[in-house]
């Protein structure tokens, strides 16, 4: 069995094992199950004191920030439909794997 | 004040691998994932008794990629694990390199090789070994294999340590060991990232320590590292501390970080002892 130390006014996790703690004032033990969650998929969640799902990251194609660019919507905007998929996908050739961000992250590349 | 004995820093003879170019000597996971592959030669037969081991290792630039690494001793078909699931974890396709060292006795003719495993098939990784004679006389010589604590072999990663919902504040202590099986008084400490992109640049603060559950006692404390979207591997990734570590003590890891986002507050770690 996987236990958990959980501070008892905040519900804050103060701790994480499988042998069973000592109850120590100010602390409240919760069981989690015979196995560890998979932190990778669930972290905890202080209000219910159990772990939860994490939310899935969002990512956003850094081709669809261009447009905002006032520098670039001037070139983008007399560029044929044509040009404008050329000139993605030469953008998306030079991106390579960096193309994609996550919605929290900011476009530039590097700070 | 160290205890480098009398006649301390008089030298240390070294020896290395033998390369053929400046890149190291590549070593291959298997093309099942999570699984070890062959075991790869880095030096065929020490010249000399060695009481250091230093390995450079260099990684290939595999995007979202976890590896646990082996060093053994012994002839081909008869290798001696000796350090244990080293791990390093990356989330972007970006080069990067680590070093290890541990006070080691290794005998001469020894074989040094390497192999590994990687969350993703056919991971690659290259490596340097080199084996120190060292004169410092009053340095102790530590004998036989070191003993991991929480390498995932499953995953290729270390054990999972959430930086909680709280910036700069530690978040929990979370166990990699119930109790320690050996004593050591060297720790290589490797810390990883999950293995995934994370957003914009993280610094955060890793706490090794000891003991039950709501009374740990800091082992090692604020072993600070960093981080960014663009090279997201935690620098440095590998820290070697001389410190005793007990047998028979539950062994546990937190850290703290500037960030509170869920995909990107979650790091891994492995703690070799020796």
């Amino acid at each position: 069995m996987w236990y958990a130390v959980v501070e008892s006014t905040t519900g804050r996790l103060l701790s994480l094992g499988d042998v069973r703690p000592e109850v120590r004032p100010g602390q409240t033990i919760v069981e989690i199950g015979a196995t560890l969650p998979d932190l990778g998929q669930r972290m905890w969640d202080e209000a219910s004191r159990t772990f939860i799902l994490r939310p899935v990251p969002v990512f956003v194609d850094r081709l669809d920030d261009l447009p905002a660019d006032p520098d670039f919507a001037i070139v983008w905007s007399k560029l044929t439909g044509v040009q404008r998929t050329a000139l993605r996908t030469a953008l998306a050739r030079l991106l390579g794997d960096y193309r994609m961000r996550r919605d929290d992250e900011p476009s530039p590349l590097f700070k | 004040m160290p205890d480098w004995g009398v006649g301390g820093g008089d030298g240390t003879a070294w020896e290395s691998s033998a390369l053929t170019t400046a890149t190291g000597i590549q070593a291959i996971a298997s093309a099942t994932v999570n699984v070890k592959g062959p075991w790869v030669t880095l030096l065929a037969a020490t010249a000399r008794d060695g009481d250091w081991l230093l390995v450079n290792m260099v990684s290939p630039g595999l995007a979202s990629a976890s590896y646990l690494i082996d060093i053994a001793i012994g002839a081909a078909g008869a290798e001696m694990v000796v350090i244990p699931n080293i791990l390093f974890a990356t989330g972007t396709a970006f080069s990067n390199g680590a070093q290890i060292t541990m006070p080691m006795t290794i005998p001469a003719g020894s074989r040094i090789s390497a192999r590994l495993q990687c969350s993703v098939a056919s991971g690659t990784f290259k490596f340097v070994a080199l084996v120190g004679s060292a004169s410092w006389s009053g340095y102790p010589a530590i004998g036989g294999p070191a003993t991991d604590y929480g390498a995932n072999t499953a995953t290729s990663k270390g054990a999972l340590i959430d930086t909680g919902a709280t910036i700069n504040v530690k978040g929990a202590w979370t166990q990699l060991s119930a109790a320690t099986t050996s004593e050591a008084s060297w720790l290589i400490v490797c810390l990883g990232t999950n293995s995934q992109p994370i957003a914009g640049s993280i610094f955060v603060s890793f706490d090794i320590g000891v003991g039950g559950a709501g009374v740990e006692q800091v082992l090692v404390s604020h072993i600070c590292g960093i981080l960014n979207s663009s090279v997201d591997v935690v620098f440095p990734c590998m820290v070697v501390i001389p410190v005793a570590l007990p047998r028979g003590v539950r062994l546990v890891a937190r850290a703290s970080s500037n960030t509170t986002t869920a995909a990107d507050r979650l790091f891994t770690v492995v703690v070799i002892g020796v």
